[in-house]
């Protein structure tokens, strides 16, 4: 008969009840449908972390540390579930939670309808410092998600508005600024592309290490100058952004081929950044592939855009069915070649290339040949006269992966005096990088730190990913920088605020625009009458105008509302709440430190939290498990970087035992005094009701009306009306010394860190001197 | 014991009440769930009334699609109060729960949810009050509820649903909390010491009306589909019978 240990049993239930309650959360009905709650279960080892945490943190929730340690000296240690949510009055809208680099969407298409085209493009600067070249190349992964898109009509033009916005925006003094003190650190960027500039663009600016960027060409850009034609991106564009991050202080030194990192080491940098992209291409394999007229698609753009040129015959064949196949097959439409096919394994819908791209190929003469393959290229005398195709049956495989199959029975031949094969690209990685490549074609890192295996040797963009998008190289260029900045010693934070603070317009521009318009469909891009464009580089695509940006801004659902306007929190709409809140969030750099939450609160979302937690607790209660909600402690996790996107966050300890405080309320709460009384020598200047009852006139010190109360002496100390920027130096420093402990515990679990040098500054400034 | 027959078809029909008033039972055991919920503090502040009945929920229903045309200038809410204006009439009872000190007395727990402040004062400066002392015989307004409440009341009042809501699993009837039902009764007067309102329809049949609407429900939901075909015979074939004694023979067969 085997023996068990009944109390371990009994914890392991415990566990499985906390699944249970967050399965009741999970299930709990919703008022909005607008509330993401998220959870975490924590068990005894999390709570350690937190235990030293309540230990600096001097009154704020003494009782949770005592009487966890008590029970943890029991050996009962308790299981807590964290339910959080955000529930402030901006929702996170799907365009926003799509984006790989977090741009608040709603937001800049809610400034441009203002007419605030220089506000809206500095929201989307915020995220982006190459944000004309985005509002160009970007693929639109908003656009996928939007929600005007998902129900029953278009999404809204979230791509073409952006370029519209920051080709309208006047240049911004504040993104030329030069950057103050550096630390001293010196970092080496491998690479101008995307992901480098980005990169170099935070650790300069908002990091203040040295960042130099090594660019092998003699040109800055990367994949964008090299890759993409004139005619989607023109120079001068491409020029602008980059002075940008020049003119923060950023070092550009071209004609750079960096062969070895080691090198770059001994020059004194003390970490490097490898961004050099995916630069080469990769062969088809197959029989005629070295004949002259057989050319690497992206060595052919790289000639063309260097200025170089490049030479084609009349039937061009262009295999591949990427963004690189079609910027080929278009700029040799634009040399002249008259019959330009691309070829693709995959079907038409299946193609990687950007949906607009293709479409403009094909409006531009380009012929698409889907789901074929090629076998072999034939030749005359060394020069090419066709291929041999074969159909292509399936592309991927039943699990999602690229595993072509063929049927060779269907075969066909078409003439061509060119091939231009453009089929993938994979990094060109020197090998004094000592650097190795995951699958042989990519560059292997750690993908929360993006970290290689080299010590303070980072990697990204598309190089790591394998060719990407524009957007995702940034993106990867803005976790590089955090990690860099980590590693150097730095808090790893390149968030910036440059949108000033907003307000409600009067009058919108967008709503007088719609007021002559009636219900505008989705506003269609423009682009060049098709002969114009074929007859050379110029931009193909045309900006929206200022009219139909102001409608289409007019199309947009307002998903980061809840819309109801309905008047609960204090604002008059939702909208009004929005950018309260909004302002809020920048002022204090999203993190709330003077007090426990983070607020304007949407009071519809807060009550379904409510209705999820006391789910939660309902379904502790009916496994015959202990429970209580506690508010106080859960801020303290907040501020350790546990659910960091929450507004609001509450503890559920679950128990099997009744003896323990946090199930009764009675106990173990002598020492307790409530927080205005622990701040000796001020007072809140709305105290709790008790307080106002035996204090002096409340009233005196904001109406300045005078009580003659001086016949009463308060039985303590008497206490100062404070406002909230006038608090008391003490408790200021307790609460630093809480960010600077909490902050401690975040580094420890790799999660985003608090804004620490922020937090000082404001509480400096709100310290009396 | 006299025999309890219950049909649910047609409305309000003597067995259909038998039904109804099951469900105005399930409706007093979750206010009693309601007010067993977790308190901030412990201190009482929940309050609830249950209204049930053809002219009462009418009237409720009626003033949901005034406030959908009234005061709603979003789209998709004027379309939330209409489709859900036609749950009120539809459901056995309404359960009606709020908070009575969201409005006039803050909780004063420095938790910032209102407006990002510490101590309460974004509540205390939009209000008229003295010592700290909210007036609120000043019930003016030009939303639907008056504002700023206090918000961790407003969470407060979603344990006291969550715990309805929960019993009402239990005893298998159907319910959803309603926002727009809430703001309508509040304008109503129900739970009138109450600052914020939450709705909640009860149902027990077999077919929960306000879990998953039909699309535009207030234009296309079973009421009203049937009232239509009873009230236009032509879509049945049936004619009255007048005239020809169809007992005679086949009123269709050419004679």
């Amino acid at each position: 008969m085997a023996e068990y240990d009944g109390n371990a049993f009994a914890h392991q239930g415990l566990l499985q009840i906390a699944q249970h309650c967050a399965q009741a959360v999970l299930h709990a009905p919703q008022l909005t449908g607008k509330t993401d709650i998220k959870m975490v279960i924590l068990t005894d080892n999390d709570l350690e972390e937190f235990l030293k945490l309540q230990a600096k943190s001097g009154k704020l929730g003494v009782r949770f540390n005592e009487n966890i340690k008590m029970a943890h000296d029991l050996g009962e240690p308790p299981v807590l579930l964290l339910i959080g949510a955000d529930v402030t009055c901006i929702v996170k809208a799907p365009c926003t939670a799509a984006c790989p680099v977090g741009i608040d969407v709603p937001r800049y298409v809610r400034l441009i309808g203002d007419g605030k085209y220089n506000e809206a493009a500095a929201v989307i600067r915020e995220k982006l410092p190459l944000a004309s070249i985005c509002g160009r190349l970007c693929h639109a992964p908003c656009e996928i998600k939007c929600r005007r898109g998902t129900l029953r009509d278009d999404p809204i033009a979230i791509r073409a508005l952006k370029r519209f916005a920051t080709d309208s925006a006047t240049p911004d003094a504040k993104l030329n600024a030069p950057m103050g003190d550096t630390t001293g650190k010196r970092v080496a960027i491998i690479g101008s592309g995307p992901a480098g500039l980005t990169a170099a663009y935070y650790l300069r600016k908002v990091c203040g290490h040295a960042a130099t960027i090594f660019e092998a060409s003699s040109k800055p850009g990367g994949m964008m100058r090299v890759g993409v034609p004139e005619y989607r991106l023109p120079r001068e564009v491409l020029d602008r952004e980059i002075d940008i991050v020049r003119n923060v202080g950023v070092e550009i030194k071209l004609d750079a081929k960096i062969e070895s990192i080691d090198a770059l080491f001994q020059q004194g940098f003390d970490a490097i950044f490898v961004a050099i992209g995916a630069h080469h291409s990769f062969k088809l394999g197959i029989e005629g592939e070295d004949m002259s007229e057989v050319i690497e698609g992206l060595s052919f753009l790289r000639d063309m855009n260097s200025g170089k040129g490049a030479k084609v015959g009349k039937r061009v064949a262009v295999i591949g069915g990427g963004n690189v196949a079609i910027d080929v097959a278009r700029t040799v439409k634009r040399l002249g070649a008259q019959e330009v096919t691309v070829m693709s394994l995959e079907r038409q819908e299946e193609m990687p290339a950007n949906r607009w791209e293709i479409e403009q190929a094909v409006k531009e003469g380009v012929k698409l040949m889907p789901s074929v393959g090629p076998t072999r290229i034939f030749g005359k005398k060394g020069r090419v006269t066709g291929l041999e195709l074969r159909h292509c049956t399936s592309c991927f495989d039943d699990k999602g992966m690229f595993n072509p199959a063929f049927d060779d029975a269907q075969k066909k031949t078409i003439d061509a005096d060119t091939v231009i094969v453009s089929i993938g690209q994979s990094p060109d990685l020197p090998p004094g990088f000592g650097l190795s490549l995951e699958n042989g074609n990519r560059l292997h890192v750690d993908n929360f730190m993006l970290a290689t295996e080299r010590h303070g040797v980072y990697a990204g963009g598309d190089a790591v990913s394998g060719p990407a998008s524009f957007i995702e190289a940034v993106a990867a260029g803005r976790k590089a920088a955090s990690s860099i900045d980590q590693y150097l010693g730095g808090m790893g934070i390149i968030d910036e605020v440059l949108a000033p603070l907003e307000t409600v317009p009067e009058v919108s521009p967008a709503a007088l625009a719609l007021h002559t318009a009636g219900d505008p469909g989705r506003a269609p891009i423009p682009f060049l009458p098709t002969e114009e464009a074929l007859a050379g580089f110029a931009e193909a695509e045309c900006g929206l105008s200022e009219r139909t940006s102001l409608l289409e801004t007019t199309r947009c659902l307002k998903c980061n509302e809840v819309g109801l306007d309905c008047g609960a929190c204090g604002f008059k709409t939702c909208r009004e709440a929005a950018i309260n809140c909004q302002n809020r969030l920048n002022e204090t750099g999203g993190e709330p430190w003077g007090w426990l939450m983070k607020g304007p609160s949407c009071i519809w979302r807060l009550m379904e939290l409510g209705i999820a937690v006391d789910w939660a607790a309902a379904a502790a209660h009916r496994n015959n498990v202990e429970s209580r909600v506690t508010m106080v402690p859960a801020t303290a996790f907040m501020r350790m970087g546990y659910l960091p996107d929450c507004s609001m966050v509450l503890v559920l300890p679950l128990g099997p035992c009744k003896e323990h405080w946090y199930f009764d309320p009675g106990s173990g709460r002598e020492d307790f005094k409530s927080a205005e009384v622990t701040r000796k020598g001020q007072m809140l200047a709305y105290p709790p009701l008790w307080m106002r009852f035996t204090g002096p006139g409340r009233d005196q010190g904001k109406r300045g009306m005078k009580t003659h109360d001086d016949w009463w002496n308060p039985p303590y100390e008497r206490l100062d009306i404070v406002k909230d920027d006038e608090w008391g130096n003490a408790s200021l420093e307790r609460d630093y010394a809480i960010f600077a402990e909490a902050d401690k515990v975040r580094e420890k679990r790799k999660v985003k860190r608090l804004n620490l040098p922020k937090i000082k500054e404001v509480l400096e400034a709100k310290k009396k001197k | 014991m006299p025999k309890i027959a219950i049909r649910d078809w047609p409305p309000y029909s003597p067995t259909d009440q038998q039904r109804r008033d099951n469900a105005v039972i399930a409706a007093k055991l979750m206010v009693n769930a309601a007010l067993t919920a977790p308190t901030i503090g412990g201190i009482p502040m929940t309050e609830a009334e249950i209204v049930y009945g053809e002219e009462e929920q009418e009237s409720i229903a009626r003033k949901m699609e005034e406030l959908a045309h009234e005061k709603s200038d979003s789209y998709s809410w004027k379309h939330i109060f209409l489709y859900e204006a036609v749950m009120a009439r539809e459901v056995d009872v309404i359960l009606f729960l709020g908070n009575t000190r969201a409005y006039s007395e803050p909780w004063n727990g420095e938790c910032g949810l209102c407006a990002g402040r510490p101590d309460c004062s974004f509540v205390y400066e939009n209000r008229t009050q003295s010592a700290g002392l909210i007036d609120t015989t000043d019930r003016r307004s030009d939303t639907m509820v008056k504002g700023p409440l206090c918000a961790a009341y407003g969470h407060q009042l979603g344990y006291n649903v969550g715990s309805a809501l929960m019993t009402a699993t239990h005893l298998y009837v159907d319910t959803r909390p309603l926002i727009t039902m809430g703001i309508a009764g509040q304008k109503l007067g129900y739970c009138r010491n109450s600052a914020i309102v939450v709705g909640i329809g009860i149902s027990a049949r077999g077919k929960p009306e306000a879990s998953d609407p039909a699309p535009d429900y207030q234009r296309v939901n079973l009421v009203r589909a049937i009232d239509a075909i009873r009230g236009n015979v032509n879509q049945l074939g049936v004619r009255p019978a007048t005239g020809v004694n169809y007992r005679s023979g086949d009123p269709m067969k050419k004679r």
